[in-house]
């Protein structure tokens, strides 16, 4: 048992260093990482809490594809746009930092104070070996009792889609992007957009960035900088 | 199951994180350094590197990224079925399709719509 | 341990899957036709609401049977709140019908996202009213303002739509955490997500006159806070005014009631059902914040020149009053008038605040901007409009026969019976004050001369609705005894 212990406060030790680096560092970027480090070692947590399958989940969803999505977005946003960060009024800090040592104080006491405790259910350990395990068990709760919450799970997802569709779609380029679509294609395998044997001299010149035909039978889009081709948005013409 | 179990994989980190460290600090201390201008320039392909390193990102990666988490929790929910499904019997897999049926529709909407589209 | 199958009692769940095969029916719609040939689907979506509301009727909900183990409830309150959410989508929908189309927001707006996200968030609402556990709470709220999130930003051109959005999103993320936190807490001091249970658990430790222990106040705070947030409960509305101010005007008109009516119904359920035998600790958190939310709300909606903030304001000295309503809870006897006052406030808010929201989206439809010059001799160029908007004024401010004046004046019965006196002074107070920046708005409308370019249009059910708005405050005023019976019915719910 004390094993265990030590293994738990190492663990959180880790986890509440990492995330006081997410807040403290100045690259974001650090912040990223830093935030990757905690959420593996909550994960290692939930392995010593015997929760096998929460830990894979946090893994999966949070260190595999939240922090994809965090990190997209630092790329879409350019550094130097960014205000000043640590910024605000110092009222405003020690108001927030005395706020915050409020906060930790409760739950300090809360968790020191501690002597209520729920009636366990009836998953016992001995109950989750019996169906083969961690996994297993979440499956026969999850999808005999849990139907409701689950499908309204599905609910909020979809919901969450096109929300997240809607917004995301770059539609202020999405007209220009569908009259290009008519009149060019676009390659990004070679370097100045050319897809056809022509001689290079023949091609006209873009002119401040702004996409030419080329001519020929199939039209060509000039591109100099990789730039040009970035400002296409990800959605092609309508289909509708 | 008991912690025991975890032990390899607790012995591997630390074996990898021992291994990691004092083969970088070996080289560090061996390998001869003299620097020199052009030496320390960042190589790339022979080309000198003209563009910021952190280039920007086009949202179509935003798009993506934000699709692959919403079926990520899909598949993480989808999981646990499939291990128990002998026990959920017909009633789970109802459910669980159900579940699908309704991401299915958001799918749908996604192809329709043409967020899927690389331009 | 053998897997328990119970095939669950669909026939209760008619009313929200009639609003969710509206959702699908408008997404399928979406797909196959153009959008210039869009128009139709806010009929759609309003017959289906109708149908939804109508199939409340063929429930019997006095039996306050439930479904899915007890995480479904059919009963008196779980009625109420779906009655509102629906009435109050019905309304929202009558007053965006036309602006999403038109060009007042740069880019439009698409029609048939909007509208299923409105639908997305009148479902959640309607299972918050009919959770049974907190699991289903948190999922209700979710999908009630992760829908409203989207909506706030879908004037996506206009900067402070997004910003306003923003605003909400992290904020209403940041809650949302806190209130997780608390049902973690809860989980683990009573053993159970079920609200029944954890108010069994929870009259087994609280006992005699033995201190309550710190974690137990801790989950309460924490869900409390969560909670306050949804709310917009002063000190955690920091993100009202903008979001308000800066959601297309439909958008600010849905998101003042549905999302709050999940809000206040989720405290209801939790605070009230659940966590009931704490009622000692939470009632006086509750008065203080419905005493600042309600002073707040109220004095700052005086400097506002922009109506939509003001409206903002406002809406978060109306949240005062209908924290005050919960905070007059004494027990759960059948007499008790608290969360019934709450909930009836709630009905007749979506009539007065829809209403004025609407006025707002009328004006912008024909040129005009939003703030208070643009309500100058409104009276002058469209006469019936302006009654509608003094109606909803004087209605928010409390005015007899008006809906307002009753909403409150059953809070207040609610006070004084539970002994808050002080609060019930407070209402009467802060509704003078805020007669100032309500009139203000009638004044211009009647007193000054017209101004700026006016472009006449045509909305037909944007006028429907605000008629049906204007009537419903003047009719369910004087006939408010039938709507509060049935939100009186609350207490049979919870017992």
């Amino acid at each position: 048992m004390a094993i265990e212990v030590l293994i738990f406060y190492l663990l959180a030790g880790v986890a509440i260093a990492a995330a006081a680096g997410v807040v403290l560092a100045r690259n974001p970027v650090h912040s990223a990482v830093s935030l990757v480090l905690s959420f593996i070692n909550v994960a290692a947590i939930y392995v010593v809490l015997r929760a096998e399958f929460l830990a894979v989940a946090q893994i999966i969803v949070y260190t595999g594809a939240i922090i994809v999505l965090v990190l997209f977005v630092l790329m879409l946003v350019q550094q130097q746009d960014l205000p000043e960060f640590h910024g605000g009024r110092p009222l405003r800090r020690a108001v927030g930092f005395l706020l915050g040592l409020a906060l930790l104080a409760e739950v300090a006491a809360a968790i020191l104070t501690r002597s209520l405790r729920g009636a366990p259910g009836s998953w016992t350990p001995e109950a989750v070996a019996a169906v083969g395990g961690n996994i297993q068990a979440i499956g026969r709760e999850l999808y005999s009792a849990y139907m409701l919450p689950i499908q309204a799970t599905a609910l909020l997802l979809l919901a969450a889609t096109i929300g997240a569709l809607f917004l995301a779609r770059p539609e202020l380029v999405e007209e220009r992007l569908a009259v290009a679509r008519r009149l060019f294609t676009i390659s990004l395998a070679h370097p100045r957009g050319v897809d056809t044997l022509q001689p290079v001299a023949e091609l006209p010149a873009p002119q401040d960035g702004q996409l030419k035909p080329a001519g020929g039978d199939r039209s060509l889009v000039m591109a100099r900088t990789a730039e040009e081709f970035t400002e296409q948005p990800a959605w092609g013409e309508s289909r509708r | 199951m008991s912690l025991a179990s975890y032990a390899v994989i607790g012995l591997l980190l630390i074996t990898a994180t021992i291994m990691g460290t004092t083969l970088l600090l070996v080289g560090r201390f061996v390998r001869p350094s003299r620097p020199t201008p052009a030496k320390l320039q960042p190589y790339e392909s022979g080309v000198p590197d003209v563009n910021p390193p952190r280039a920007r990102f086009t949202p179509r990666f935003y798009l993506v990224a934000l699709l692959f988490v919403i079926f990520d929790v899909e598949a993480i929910f989808l999981y646990p079925w499939a291990v128990a499904f002998d026990a959920l019997a017909l009633y789970g897999y109802v459910q669980a399709a159900l579940f699908v049926g309704l991401l299915l529709v958001g799918l749908l909407y996604e192809w329709k719509k043409g967020a899927l589209e690389w331009v | 341990m053998p897997v328990q199958l119970v095939a669950p009692d669909w026939s209760l769940l008619v009313p929200p899957l009639v609003v969710l095969g509206t959702i699908l029916v408008l997404l399928a719609a979406d797909l196959v036709l153009p959008r210039e040939r869009q128009a139709g689907l806010t009929v759609v979506a309003l017959l289906g609401l109708a149908v939804s509301l109508v199939s409340l009727l063929a429930i019997d909900w006095t039996a306050g049977a439930s479904t899915f183990g007890g995480m479904y409830r059919a009963d008196s309150f779980s009625l109420f709140v779906s009655l509102v959410a629906l009435v109050a989508g019905i309304l929202s929908i009558l007053v965006s019908a036309g602006y999403v189309e038109s060009g007042i927001e740069p880019g439009g707006m698409a029609l048939a996202e909007y509208l299923s996200l409105l639908l997305f968030s009148v479902l959640g609402t309607m299972l918050v009213g009919a959770a049974g556990d907190l699991l289903m709470i948190f999922l209700g709220i979710e999908m009630s303002s992760l829908a409203v999130y989207a909506l706030t930003a879908f004037a996506r051109r206009r900067l402070t739509s997004i910003e306003g959005a923003l605003k909400y999103f992290l904020l209403g993320a940041f809650a949302t955490a806190i209130f997780l936190y608390g049902i973690a807490w809860v989980y683990g001091l009573t053993g159970s997500i079920m609200l029944d249970d954890i108010a069994g658990a929870l009259r087994d430790i609280v006992q005699g006159d033995a201190p309550v222990e710190a974690s137990l106040l801790l989950a309460l705070l924490l869900l409390a806070v969560g909670l306050g947030f949804k709310v917009a409960a002063v000190p955690f509305h920091m993100w009202t005014p903008d979001a308000y101010q800066g959601a297309p005007t439909p958008v600010s008109a849905y998101m003042s009631v549905v999302p709050k009516v999940a809000g206040f119904a989720a405290m209801a359920r939790v605070l009230v059902q659940g966590l009931s035998p704490l009622s000692e600790q939470w009632l006086l958190l509750i008065a203080i914040l419905a005493f600042i939310t309600m002073v707040y709300g109220n004095v700052v909606a005086i400097a506002q020149r922009d109506v939509k903030r003001m409206l903002g304001y406002s809406s978060i000295g109306h949240t005062g009053y209908m924290l005050a309503g919960l905070a007059a809870f004494t027990s759960l006897q059948p007499g008790d008038r608290s969360v019934g006052s709450m909930l009836f406030y709630l009905f007749a808010y979506a009539f007065m605040n829809i209403g004025a929201f609407g006025v707002v989206a009328w004006l912008q439809e024909r040129g005009q901007g939003v703030d208070l010059e643009d309500f100058q001799g409104l009276a002058a160029r469209s006469p019936l409009a302006a009654i509608a908007m003094t109606i909803f004024m004087l209605s928010l401010m409390g005015m007899p026969p008006l809906i307002g004046f009753y909403a409150k004046y059953y809070v207040i019965l609610a006070l004084i019976e539970a002994g808050l006196l002080w609060l019930a002074v407070a209402i009467v107070i802060m509704s003078a004050v805020s007669a100032f920046f309500y009139l203000r708005v009638v004044a211009v409308m009647y007193f000054n001369e017209p101004a700026g370019a006016w472009q006449p249009a045509r909305t037909p059910l944007l006028g429907a609705g605000l008629a049906v708005m204007a009537l419903g405050n003047l009719a369910l005023g004087l006939f408010s005894g039938p709507v509060l019976d049935l939100a009186q019915r609350w207490a049979l719910a919870f017992a």
